[in-house]
């Protein structure tokens, strides 16, 4: 599905340059479930945003099925992105304006879908997430738990290919943290791939590779036992 | 003062750093400002006339208001020359009045003639115009004939300096008059002549004039002078007013009170600082157009203020974390206000600073522009100073008090979870911006239409075709009027010239000259006036005038021969009076020819029409209508009047392919025949066009200012367009991660501001309707409104708004959605 090649991230500031990805080299497979570890500052968050198409790199190559996409410009980056990549952020990132069902449809919205079965699905997804009902509510009325399943129904809404989720049980308790890894476990059995970030061990025990990170280098990959 | 210290730190910081709203900030408000400034002491200065006279309280104007048998009262300001010596000698309460009369005269210098005004006045003229001499003595300068005032101006032209006292000024008819004073230049806001040359009243200028100005001694119903008189103090102009009808009926013979449905006339008073904004006989309404632009100059103001307060609350708006801190840390609430009050009022100040530089560099470009009169000297008025530091206040305080006080209400924890400030203030600023287009919006198509109506009757209607034809002026001057016909007869020899004739006075020049004409057998209720042109032979043709139906004046036609000048026997031995016309022929104009009952032109030909009370006249032609004033009054049915013996203005039309040498050699065909008399032409589409200058300039004026107006509501669009963009950069971010291409958020950015302009235009438009429609009403001939002008005024401003904030969409819209995420 993809494949990262010697691919570097450099930050340039005014005064520092921070190099954050250094000659990564990674290769996931449609339908994988891949955990991604390192302590803070590794370059986790960097490599997903590169993955999920948010931020080019600096050198390398990025093969997204048989595209090199490292090079492409926002325009055309934001076309595949919408066509095959759903993201969960640790923080939810809903917007505090529009109504759980409104955020969710968001998704959609760019998607060219007739607006009635637009809201077909948008029901079904927040019945999938057991949100359905407080479809009406706004995120801050929500608890924690309950904000990141409206942001994992908006992340599958399109049915993207791909789901990225960076630390997306960072902010939960325990049992909240465990209901959405079984959900993002689900998503996996019905063929989705999916690369998350984390810093629990026993949420990475979900995937079925973990990835750790050291500076930016890859230093250990671990595939769990089936 | 040591906080103080730290708030302006502070606030300078913020300012450098935030520098793209400093700047759109402080350039929007100096703009404003000085715009506003701008049409302010040009408004002080048209309502400010003649009050440096030091006696301007007491001095007054008498002006005749005449009433004529079915016509509105007409108030002129000239007046009979026995006037004015009778005032103080039947009032007590008048201590003196003072005539002035314009007389043209010709001063020669290096040989070449120059036509200038002598002013022609009582020996107490300074007595009231307390005009400050720079040499000779105001007590004494006109007490005698023969001496002449010139003002340090003319003194330079002819004599090259000011130290002239004693010398001689000699006119081209060999008239020597001795300098007996020098007065500064007159200053820019007086409605006396600025240019003008002074001497006593009894001065002989030339046998052409001195003998009628003395005969005029005695006669009354002859107006051609200006009566000022000076009151004694605590004199009731009322009560002084409300005396006169009762002076008149002992003093002019002529005088019948009114009421009576014959002619009559009232005296009034004009107070000497309202005669510049109240002019007599001028249906323009100065007043109106000052009150208009005022409103011009608070509209381009608030939109800047309004512009400086939403650009203020918005980007405070931002600062909700650093409010959150320093509360935190237990600043006090007044702290805080201080604090965003220093930072308003520095930034006005800034701007205001600016606003008087860019005052100092475009007021005199503008007045130079625009051909007013200015006096430069109010730039640096105190008051000036004193008003603007007021309003950095003012505004400085409105702008700073709003976003400190909603932001230092709140506690901390509320701040801190991102506030409740945030939202509420968009709808305010949305408000605001509505506010600011619409009134753009409006005066954008109050621009339009004035122009509009500016072309449409300076172009239309005239009934004459007023390209390619040259007025040569003063053929009534002594030196002229008895060689006009070969002096015609000359021009036609020019190649260029098509034809020529000559009139008493051309379209636009203000004359009116009214008469009482019916139709024999028919009710003479004097209620039929038509305006009566005296014209020579060719003049109709020559202006192109379009002929309905029979003939024009015709040398071979005997009928339309003139009785000579000066005979009192018509044809068939039939007495005339002097003031009946010289012919026996009219042409009428078609709405004359209506207005006696006739339904066609061919109707009318040959029929016979009384002039005033029994002097019959046969109509010969009726042409189409002709506008002789400016459109600002309807068409007035005129007859045309066959006389030779005061035409004064000859008409020349021009062949298409007249160039720059046929002005030469008809200019030198003038000094040829007229050595004495200075070249007055101009081209008659130009001096038409003249006719409506105060409109052209307002309209000039509204439309620099419009676009001023539209800069400063862009400038701020542009600033809340910025911050919209950082403002909402998260959830940019987040739509553009969900699948929102680029051209979405362009979408979803450019939709934010095109709807307040969208409900601006609905604001606008009936506004405007209602208000041009009103303006409109003062032209007897106007355009009808058009919706499309409208439309596209508002789309026009849609498209602006559009430009202006279509860059940030783009810049955002095209970020990587990374950096809106991290953004935090
Ligand atoms: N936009 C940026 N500009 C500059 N430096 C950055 C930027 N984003 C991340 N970094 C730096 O890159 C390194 C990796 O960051 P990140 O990928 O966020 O790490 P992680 O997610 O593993 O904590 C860090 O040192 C961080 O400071
Ligand atoms: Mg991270």
């Amino acid at each position: 599905m993809l494949k990262l090649v010697d691919l570097t991230k450099v930050y340039r500031t005014e005064e520092v340059e921070t190099t954050a990805l250094n000659q990564v080299n990674i290769h996931i497979k449609q339908g994988e479930f891949v955990a991604i570890m390192g302590p803070s500052g590794c370059g986790k968050s960097s490599l997903l945003n590169i993955v999920g198409m948010l931020d080019n790199p600096s050198s390398g190559q990025y093969w997204f099925g048989d595209e090199d996409v490292a090079g492409y410009g926002e325009r055309k980056l934001a076309d595949i992105r919408k066509k095959n990549i759903g993201f969960i952020f640790q923080s939810f990132n809903l917007i505090d304006e529009l109504t759980v069902f409104e955020n969710v449809e968001l998704a959609l919205l760019y998607h060219d879908i007739p607006s009635r079965e637009r809201k077909e699905r948008v029901k079904e997804a927040l019945a999938k997430v057991s949100i359905a009902h407080r479809s009406s509510h706004l995120p801050q009325q929500l608890s924690g738990g309950q904000q990141q399943r409206v942001a994992i129904a908006r992340a599958v809404v399109s049915r993207p290919r791909m789901l990225l989720a960076d630390e997306p049980t960072g902010n939960l308790d325990s049992a909240n943290g465990e209901e959405v890894m079984n959900m993002l476990t689900d998503l996996n059995g019905e063929g989705t791939t999916i690369v998350m970030v984390t810093h629990s061990m026993p949420h990475a025990q979900y995937a079925r590779r973990i990835i750790n990170l050291f500076d930016g280098q890859v230093v250990a990959e671990n595939l769990r036992a089936a | 003062m040591k906080m103080l210290g730290n708030f302006l730190r502070v606030a300078v910081r913020i300012l450098v750093r935030d520098r793209m709203y400093t700047v759109l900030n402080v350039a929007g408000l100096a703009i404003g400002i000085a715009a506003a400034s701008m049409l302010g002491l040009y408004v002080w200065h048209e309502t400010h006339y003649d009050g440096f006279f030091s006696k301007a309280d007491r001095i007054y104007r008498v002006d005749k208001t005449e009433f004529m048998p079915g016509r509105e009262p007409v108030t002129y300001s000239s007046t009979p020359k026995p006037l004015a010596p009778l005032l103080p000698q039947d009032f007590p309460e008048i201590e003196t009045s003072v005539r002035v009369h314009d007389e043209p005269v010709v001063v020669a210098r290096d040989g070449s003639p120059f036509r200038e005004h002598m002013q022609v006045v009582d020996p107490d003229f300074f007595r009231l115009f307390d005009l400050p001499f720079i040499a000779g003595d105001p007590a004494t300068a006109l007490a005698a004939p023969g001496t002449v005032v010139l003002t340090e101006s003319l003194a330079r032209k002819y004599f090259n300096g000011v130290d002239v006292l004693g010398r001689s000024l000699t006119l081209t008819n060999g008239i020597s008059l001795t300098v007996s004073g020098v007065i500064r230049d007159l200053p820019t806001n007086t409605h006396l002549r600025r240019d003008a040359m002074l001497t006593n009243i009894r001065t002989r200028l030339g046998e052409n004039v001195d003998g009628w100005f003395a005969r005029m001694d005695t006669v009354w119903n002859s107006n051609f002078l200006q009566t000022y008189i000076l009151v004694k103090p605590g004199t009731d102009p009322v009560a002084l007013t409300a005396r006169f009808p009762a002076f008149l009926s002992a003093r002019d013979p002529n005088y019948l009170s009114t009421g009576t449905n014959k002619p009559s006339k009232a005296l009034v008073l004009t107070g000497l600082t309202h005669i510049h904004t109240d002019p007599t006989g001028v249906p323009a309404n100065l007043l109106g157009v000052l009150h208009g632009l005022e409103a011009v100059a608070a509209v381009v103001l608030g939109i800047a203020v309004v512009n400086f307060v939403n650009l203020s609350t918005s980007r405070s708006s931002l600062r909700v974390r650093e409010v959150a801190v320093r509360k935190a840390l237990g600043a006090p609430r007044s702290m805080l206000v201080g604090q965003f009050m220093v930072e308003s009022v520095l930034l006005t100040l800034v701007a205001a600073v600016l606003a008087y530089v860019l005052l100092e560099v475009a007021m005199p470009a503008s007045v130079a522009a625009l051909g007013i009169r200015f006096d430069r000297a109010y730039l640096y008025s105190p008051w000036l100073l004193l008003a603007e530091l007021l309003g950095v206040v003012a505004v400085g305080g409105v702008a700073g008090l709003y976003p400190a006080l909603v932001l230092s209400r709140p506690t901390a924890s509320v701040l801190l979870r991102g506030g409740p400030t945030a939202a509420g203030g968009a709808g305010v600023r949305a408000l605001l911006v509505v506010a600011q287009f619409s009134a753009a919006i409006l005066l954008a198509i109050a621009t339009i239409v004035i122009f509009q109506q500016t072309r449409y009757v300076s172009s239309q209607q005239l009934g004459f075709n007023a390209d390619g034809v040259l007025l040569l002026r003063e053929l009534h001057q002594p030196e002229a009027r008895a060689h006009i016909e070969s002096f015609r007869q000359a021009l036609l020899r020019i190649p260029g010239v098509a034809q020529a004739g000559a009139a008493f006075h051309a379209p636009s020049d203000g004359s009116d000259s009214t008469d009482n004409y019916h139709v024999p057998g028919t009710l003479d209720d004097g209620t039929i006036v038509f305006r009566s042109e005296y014209i020579g032979h060719d003049y109709l043709q020559a202006m192109g005038v379009r002929l309905l139906a029979g003939r024009l004046f015709d040398r071979a036609a005997t009928a339309d021969a003139l009785r000579p000048p000066g005979s009192t026997v018509g044809e068939g031995g039939v007495t005339v009076r002097a003031s009946d016309p010289p012919g026996r022929t009219a042409v009428l104009s078609w709405r004359a020819a209506q207005r006696l009952g006739f339904h066609t032109a061919e109707e009318a030909v040959g029929r016979q029409v009384i002039y005033d009370v029994d002097y019959p006249l046969t109509i010969i032609g009726v042409v189409d209508d002709v506008q002789f004033n400016s459109a600002r009054v309807a068409l007035q049915p005129t007859a045309f009047l066959l006389d030779e013996s005061g035409l004064d203005v000859m008409a020349v039309r021009l062949t298409p392919a007249a160039d720059a040498a046929t002005l030469a050699a008809i200019d030198r065909l003038w000094r040829d025949s007229f050595p004495t008399i200075p070249v007055n032409r101009e081209f008659l589409d130009d001096h038409v066009r003249d006719a409506y200058a105060a409109e052209l300039r307002q309209g000039t004026l509204l439309a620099g200012f419009t676009g001023l107006a539209i800069l400063i509501a862009c400038l701020g669009l542009f600033g809340l367009a910025a911050f919209t963009a950082q403002r909402r950069t998260k959830e940019i971010g987040l739509r553009k991660v969900l699948g929102a291409g680029v051209p979405d958020i362009m979408r979803l950015l450019v939709w934010q501001f095109s709807k307040p302009v969208m409900v601006a235009n609905l604001i606008a438009w009936p506004l405007a309707w209602l208000g041009l429609s009103h303006w409109l009403q003062g032209y007897a001939y106007r355009i009808a409104l058009n919706p499309l002008v409208f439309a596209l005024a508002g789309l026009a401003a849609l498209l602006i708004a559009w430009v202006t904030v279509a860059g940030h969409a783009a810049r955002v819209a095209a970020a990587k959605p990374v950096d809106a995420l991290r953004y935090e």
